[in-house]
């Protein structure tokens, strides 16, 4: 019986850390860890997530049954909405009989590899930066230049894998070098187009939509504490990003004069 | 014609800021039909709105589609949220801020600032609204269900 439920505590917080480590909000990770510790069949289950952390309870009235507490800490996050999908599929699967506990931790094992590469990213950078010009009615020179931004940001990228920078100085270096450097080949190229929508284009790719959309919902589910603290995580990056521009402009207009 | 073209832009944008978050690569092309349709609604909300009221409406209809999709293809609901909101981000308003600070312009920094955190709390509104109103709708549905059995 004790094996039983050791069984389905693992695979909670298997489930659990994986969600965490995608970026899922707070209530999602708790209502999937929930459901799937109550098909152990004991009655009492308790789950608290944070965005660091997952802490979670499992026991029974019955005095025979030991308590199983897991606690995971979180410590690397990345945007990964797929492996937040498949989890979503197993639960569901798990829940309706479909699989059983061990198939479902091999399962869950089994996603961690990426279906897109690297290179596709930065390819779906500069993609975005061009979409974004023409969106906010740019000309076609302006959208020839916008591959030039979109290379800049792709690039800085690798910059921030490489030395390993946090994500606000990573929002004030991209930006910074985007509006330093796109400035001065729209003056030297002397074309008549505005540097202004190729630089907002340039930021887009920047934006902290996951952590902002999260924190919205989260706090709507009244989980204020991650709710706010992702609020506030969405609000630090975009304020690098106009600091980064501020920088980036300031030097150019010196360059250029 | 610059609509045409600004609707096929917004497309392209849904569907790489999937790939951005790394969404499933089967709903790909079915998320860019929700950033589409509701930027199509901003655009033509636009000449008649102000740009706030425009945003909040066409967020609203972007969570609906989300929610439906997220129903209809079985998938959690931000997998559709996130991709569709980055055609809406008040990256404009925000890069003017930074740019009028430079110019040593306060009053229009200022005009600015206010202006980029009225679009980001429309988007938040929009999305808040939808999501309370259908929790309302499932939870009266399932009361009513339930005395309609006993």
């Amino acid at each position: 019986m004790q094996t039983k439920y050791k069984k389905y505590a693992d695979v909670a917080a298997l489930a659990g850390r994986i969600m965490l480590e995608s970026h899922a909000e707070s209530y999602r990770v708790e209502d999937t860890v929930r459901r799937i510790l109550q098909l152990s069949g004991a009655n009492i289950t308790e789950v608290v997530s944070t965005t660091t952390g997952l802490y979670m309870t499992l026991d029974d009235s019955d005095p025979q049954i030991t308590p199983i507490t897991q606690v995971r800490r979180i410590t690397e996050r990345g945007n990964h909405l797929r492996k937040i999908y498949h989890v979503n599929n197993i639960s569901r699967d798990l829940a309706s009989g479909a699989i059983t506990i061990e198939q479902a931790k091999e399962r869950l094992e089994f996603i961690d590899d990426s279906e897109y590469t690297a290179y596709s990213k930065d390819l779906a950078i500069i993609l975005m930066v061009i979409a974004f010009v023409i969106l906010l009615g740019g000309n076609w020179m302006e959208a020839l230049i916008s591959v030039i931004a979109g290379l800049i940001v792709a690039f800085s990228r690798i910059g921030r894998d490489w030395s390993g920078m946090n994500q606000f100085m990573y929002g004030i270096f991209s930006t910074s070098i985007t509006a330093f450097i796109i400035p001065m080949v729209v003056s030297y190229s002397k074309m008549p187009v505005s540097s202004d929508i190729i630089i907002i284009s340039a930021l887009m790719p920047l934006y902290p939509g996951t952590a902002f959309m999260n924190g919205i919902r989260d706090a709507l589910k009244g989980d204020y504490n991650s709710g706010l603290a992702r609020i506030a995580d969405a609000l630090v990056i975009a304020v690098s990003l106009a600091i980064g521009v501020a920088i980036g402009l300031f030097l150019s207009k010196g360059v250029i004069g | 014609m610059q609509f045409l073209f600004q609707i096929i832009a917004a497309y392209v944008i849904t569907i790489t800021a999937s790939i951005l978050v790394e969404a499933p690569k089967a709903l790909l092309f079915k998320t860019g039909f929700c950033g589409t349709i509701g930027y199509a609604v901003y655009l033509l909300l636009l000449e008649s709105l102000s740009a706030p009221l425009a945003t909040l409406l066409a967020c609203m209809a972007m969570s609906a589609i989300g929610q439906i999709f997220a129903r209809w293809f079985k998938a959690p609901v931000t997998i559709f949220y996130i991709p569709s909101f980055f055609t809406l981000v008040p990256g404009a308003a925000i890069y003017q801020t930074a740019f009028h600070f430079i110019q040593g312009d306060n009053e229009v920094m200022a005009h600015y600032f206010i202006q980029a955190l009225l679009t980001a709390g429309a988007i938040a509104l929009g999305v808040y609204l939808v999501d309370s109103l259908l929790e309302i709708y499932f939870n009266i549905k399932r009361k009513v269900g339930r005395n309609a059995h006993e």
